[in-house]
């Protein structure tokens, strides 16, 4: 086939030659397009392998199933459960049990103060050491290449990787942990990568993903002596048959959960299914996120693309009609004029394409490797050149381009001979502008008409040029915005709503008259120690008639805590009601209700909640069984005892489903502006009503056995680390005290949280400026161009170089202004959108400073000015002579 | 001779430099043009006319030789000298007019009147837009085109474009106008009548005009000739004895 005569194959590279700024532009904007959809596309691609590859390797639990906390079993039995089970139902690969307890550890961190010790939280997984490595379920990736694991001693034990690189840790050092009351220093053996804390968040309700949370692995044996659990378990791990279809896997599940949950007499809260387990569940939302923008961001790259190929390709028509006239009378067929035009676009999407798909390969190595860098994974990433990726970049690119640059060839080649012999091009008719009009200027200024004019010439370009920046300002400004509002957000919820510097959690709960009253009294009396609040942290299901939220309730001990400032949107007074709950502005927003709204709410289907439950029955069983008239504390002295040797197994009888509390209405008194999107206040005695294990209480022995789960305490001075460090050793010495965490280091959690989405805002930061710059770039180049006769005339007028680069850059700046203005609105809302959306935790206030106005404004005009300045060299360069002469230029 | 003529050139040529080829558009003219004249610079195409202009109106300079404009030498000119000088000295009529087009007629003449201000009744030079507006339109009702005033480019015959181009041209005051080619795009009973205008304001105004045609009937009608051939120049005075109706080419 004739692809191209001769004639035209070296017109259009004459074209291209021709016009190799504009070309190149062009060309640019089509690789960021195909680029950052095949890098973002292919990254989250490889990132889903990656993720595959390390659930294969580390044999990722199917499902998983533990008992209500402080609930155990036994081992042998449920062994015997299984095997019969399994028999039944040859889905079901292998089963394995684990122990877990919780447990702290004391590190030393460094800092520019010197060394800082810190007492963390964390869990102690006691697991079959007799497996081999590839029989193990949720097995380990060894930091170092290591395959198998090391024989574990009584003192050894496995860390996980993520804590191990927070504090600097590594094989052979000691590490001081508690587990149960007691302190061990146990040597580690290997540094480990598990598949249920590639992010490590300890439970679905501490929703920030946390590195100093420490996770152990040591033999089962170990850990049940060191528990006094001996031959107990808490949790089951089950791997089911490879490709099982959804429906027969949960199936099969429920099936053993509700067996299982007969014979064990309900100790068993409901199976966490891998897509649920609260790592995958996490980092799958993550890579939701990057998915979204792969198709976000290619779209408005390739639109703007699109917009000003079109432009590109017009013009070229427009200015080439006497050649396509010629050509067309001298018999050349119409197929051939659009053949030509189209192949511009051709070269352009093929070649920008091919460079694309080049760089975007290259670029997504880089952000498979930085995501997991950062997000601390094991280093077998997989990355894999996905062919459909590259097709579908390839086709996306090429078509985008292809259709752009069609109707312009179209128009050159319906084109008649005898119209595109016509001389002079139009490039625009002048017409009076509309604000003339609209504001009757009669007097003429070179300065301002000229420019005003220009841009009322080419009304569709212009338009065309306004939305290209409006486009790069609206990612400007939602980059501007999230920067802002995060930051703003988290100094304010860290500095005026937050005022603590310390918290600590116990293991489990505290109650009142068993010890947390105690432990208040001996903080109180702590040098430096200002106040101490303790609250009660309950998940919790909160229902409207259409809406329901996941939620953190935090229940205060009094109505007016010390620790934290509510921040109103509609209340006065800084009391905690009883009887009524405060909501964080975000949750009031996906729950959409505000001050005076009735909510429902109750337990989610979790199963930490039963200690509650527990102390439920035993007070109400106590108060059977020795009546009002029993001394109290002989009382207190038996359920002291009761809660020490709660190691053996409970008969316990809760229903595993969500239920509502019994006093399940609550009034919302008032909604608190904090970044949190999942927190709700209310008081303790309101939530213990509402719990129905208040009942002690009412009786007549006044014993108050509300439970609490954590102490938040503020000091005079927190800029002095001696006292601070002081205060947290002396409460460290405290039983049952699981972690004391410096408000500071939270603060630094959420920042790192956060800072993930800064590198994505710094990326769109810098596509959105070179959008900006490309799109300028293209239509004041071809302005110019289409222009250049007119120039040269003004030019030849005697009009001075500067008094033309005034007129050229009031056009400009005048189209850059209504595109940022055009861009802010939109931005804004997309921006608020997002805040509020679609970061789930998190809820920030959409807040833009004054800076980021200022940077907005300049960086665009900057940038405009900058992209003009080629066109502009080649107006002053242009040969007057010759320009004014041209019969078209 | 004297340094008292409006133009002297003194032996100027221009080559330009195509890659390796040098061409000569000019060598070694000198000529000397008089204040009021109405010149015709005749010859045919490639002979060096627009180069000729190009240089006298300082859009480009001379590789050898000066060119000495009211006594001052514009050879070596500075770029924003030489924009200021044709903003002063040199009025513009061009073949295809070369108007603005998104300014109507009398804006385009304002256009070429804002760059140096107009003399108002007192006699000193004024910027404010009302004078350059009342200046503007007496220059259109003086080429004859009161009804089209507030027309844009494209609404306009290009008669009534290349009248508007002499009012830009003239209004602004400059001792010559410079026309190159000026009715080379207008049909023949047009031509004839901006020639006429042409030739009517050079009594009026006395101010210089160089034309350049291929036509070498238009020489006709000229003061003075400059006759441009391959082999040379030859120049000559010459008492116009047709009439411009019975012009024929
Ligand atoms: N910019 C240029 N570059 C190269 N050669 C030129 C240029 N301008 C004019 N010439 C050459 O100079 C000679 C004179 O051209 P010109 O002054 O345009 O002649 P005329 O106006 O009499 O037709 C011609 O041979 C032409 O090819
Ligand atoms: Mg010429």
């Amino acid at each position: 086939m004739n692809f191209l005569s001769q004639y035209w194959r070296k017109k259009l590279i004459g074209d291209i030659k021709q016009q190799k700024l504009l070309f190149s532009a062009l060309f640019f904007l089509c690789i960021f397009g195909v680029g950052s959809y095949v890098s973002l596309t292919m990254g989250y691609t490889n990132l889903y392998a990656s993720l595959d590859k390390i659930y294969a390797t580390t044999n990722f639990a199917d499902v998983e199933v533990n008992t209500h906390s402080d609930i155990w079993f036994n081992i042998s039995e449920i062994e015997s459960f299984s095997e019969n089970f399994s028999e039944q139902n040859p889905e079901i690969g292998t089963i394995d049990f684990r122990l877990l307890a919780t447990s702290g550890y004391n590190s030393s961190i460094e800092t520019k103060d010197g060394l800082r010790f810190q007492l963390t939280a964390g869990r102690a997984v006691g697991f079959n050491c007799s497996l081999s490595q590839t029989e193990m379920i949720n097995g380990f990736i060894f930091a170092n290449g290591e395959n198998s694991i090391p024989d574990l001693d009584n003192n050894s034990i496995l860390l996980e990787a993520h804590y191990a690189r927070m504090y600097d840790l590594d094989v052979n050092d000691s590490l001081q942990t508690r587990i149960n009351g007691n302190e061990f220093n146990f040597t580690i053996q290997g540094i480990v990568y598990n598949p249920e804390s590639l992010i490590v968040i300890p439970s679905r309700h501490d929703f920030l993903p946390n590195n100093r949370f420490g996770i152990i692995y040591l033999p089962l044996k170990t850990l049940q002596e060191y528990t006094n659990l001996t031959g107990l378990a808490n949790n089951i791990l089950v791997k089911l048959a490879d490709d099982l279809p959804d429906e027969t896997r949960s199936s099969i599940i429920s099936g053993f959960y509700s067996e299982l949950n007969l014979y064990a007499n309900n100790s068993f809260a409901p199976p966490v299914f891998q897509e649920y387990q609260v790592s995958n569940w996490a980092l799958n939302m993550d890579l939701e996120e990057i998915q979204k923008i792969s198709i976000v961001l290619p779209i408005l790259i390739l639109g703007v693309a699109s917009i000003a190929i079109f432009i590109t390709l017009n013009r070229q028509v427009q200015s080439q009609r006497r050649i396509i006239g010629i050509a067309s009378s001298l018999g050349y067929s119409p197929n051939d004029i659009l053949l030509h035009y189209t192949s511009y676009s051709l070269i352009l999407g093929i070649l920008g394409s091919f460079v694309g798909i080049v760089l975007g390969i290259i670029v997504s190595g880089g952000i498979t490797w930085v995501y997991a860098y950062f997000m601390g994974f094991p280093t077998i990433i997989s990355i894999e050149l996905q062919l459909g990726v590259i097709l579908s970049a390839f086709f996306f690119g090429v078509t985008v381009t292809f259709i752009s640059g069609l109707i312009p060839a179209v128009k050159a080649n319906q084109m008649s001979p005898r119209e595109a012999l016509q001389g002079n091009i139009k490039v625009g008719k002048g017409r009076f502008s509309f604000i003339e009009k609209l504001f009757r200027i009669r007097s003429f200024r070179i300065r301002f008409t000229i420019p005003l004019r220009n841009l009322f010439r080419q009304r569709s370009r212009t338009i065309a040029t306004i939305i290209a920046i409006s486009a790069s300002v609206m990612i400007l400004v939602v980059s501007g915005a999230f920067n802002d509002s995060v930051n703003t957000g988290i100094s304010r919820q860290f500095t005026q709503t937050s005022d603590y510097h310390l918290t600590v959690s116990y293991d489990g709960f505290k109650f009142a008259d068993l010890g947390l009253i105690d432990d208040i009294d001996f903080i109180e009396q702590l040098e430096g120690v200002e106040s101490v609040d303790a609250v009660l942290e309950i998940p919790s299901i909160i229902e409207t008639s259409s809406r329901k939220e996941e939620a953190l309730i935090i229940a205060w001990n009094s109505s007016s805590p010390q620790t934290h400032n509510f921040q109103w949107t509609s209340k006065e007074d800084q009391l905690l009601p009883n009887d009524s709950i405060i909501l964080t502005s975000g949750l009031a927003r996906t729950l959409s209700s505000s001050t005076g709204s009735i909510l429902s709410y109750g337990y989610p289907r979790i199963p930490y909640i039963s200690y509650a439950f527990w102390a439920a029955n035993v007070t109400w069983n106590l108060w059977y069984t020795f009546g009002e008239d029993r001394a109290r504390n002989e009382t207190l002295s038996y359920l002291e005892n009761l809660i020490t040797q709660n190691k053996e197994r409970l008969s316990f009888s809760s229903n595993a489903e969500e239920v509502k509390f019994s006093n399940a209405d609550i009034t919302v008194t008032g909604v608190s502006e904090e970044i949190w999107s999942t927190v709700a206040y209310t008081t303790v005695q309101t939530l213990t009503e509402a719990m129905g294990i208040d009942i002690f209480k009412n009786s007549h022995l006044d014993i108050d056995l509300s439970p609490y789960s954590k102490l938040i305490l503020k000091v005079k001075n927190p800029d002095n680390l001696t006292i601070l460090e002081n205060i947290k050793t002396e409460i460290s010495s405290l039983s049952e005290i699981r972690s004391i965490t410096f408000g500071y280091d939270f603060r630094t959690s959420v920042n790192l949280t956060m800072a993930a989405f800064n590198v994505i805002v710094a990326i769109f930061l810098v596509f959105a400026c070179i959008l900006a710059g490309a799109a300028i770039f293209t239509t004041i180049h071809i302005n110019f161009q289409e222009r250049s006769r007119e120039s040269a005339t003004m030019l030849t007028l005697g009009l001075s170089d500067q008094e033309f680069l005034f007129i050229i850059t009031i056009e400009n700046l005048s189209q850059t202004i209504m595109g940022i203005l055009g861009g802010i609105l939109p931005g804004l809302l997309l921006a608020d959108w997002i805040l509020s959306n679609a970061l789930r935790l998190f809820y920030f206030k959409i807040i833009v400073s004054p800076q980021t106005w200022i940077i907005l404004w300049f960086g665009v005009l900057l940038i405009v000015l900058i992209s003009q300045i080629p066109a502009i060299i080649q107006g002053v360069k242009m040969d007057l002579a010759e320009v004014t002469k041209e019969i078209s230029h | 001779m004297s340094g008292l003529n409006l133009i002297n050139l003194e032996n100027v040529s221009k080559f330009y430099t195509m890659g390796e080829v040098k061409v000569s558009a000019l060598s070694d003219l000198s000529l000397e043009i008089d204040v009021g004249k109405f010149v015709v610079l005749i010859g045919p195409s490639g002979t060096g006319k627009s180069t000729l202009l190009n240089l006298i109106s300082a859009i480009d300079t001379p590789s050898k030789g000066r060119i000495l404009i009211e006594g001052v030498d514009i050879s070596f000119l500075t770029r924003k000298q030489r924009a200021q000088f044709r903003r002063h000295k040199i009025g513009f009529i061009f073949q295809f007019f070369n108007l603005l087009p998104t300014l109507t007629a009398v804006e385009n003449v304002e256009f070429g009147l804002a760059l140096v201000g107009v003399t108002n009744s007192s006699g000193s030079i004024s910027y404010d837009s009302k004078d350059i507006h009342a200046t503007a339109l007496e220059w259109l009702e003086k080429v004859g085109l009161t009804h089209r005033v507030n027309h844009f480019p494209s609404q306009m015959s290009g008669g009534e474009q290349q009248r508007v181009a002499i009012a830009r041209a003239l209004a602004k005051d400059p001792p010559i106008i410079i026309a190159d080619e000026p009715t080379g795009n207008l049909d023949y009973r047009t031509g004839v009548k901006i020639l006429k205008l042409m030739k009517e304001l050079n009594k009026q105004t006395q101010k210089t005009f160089i034309i350049a045609t291929h036509n070498g009937q238009l020489a006709k009608i000229a003061d003075y000739v400059i006759s441009l051939q391959m082999g040379g120049v030859e120049t000559y005075d010459q008492i116009p004895k047709e009439d411009l109706d019975n012009l024929i080419w």
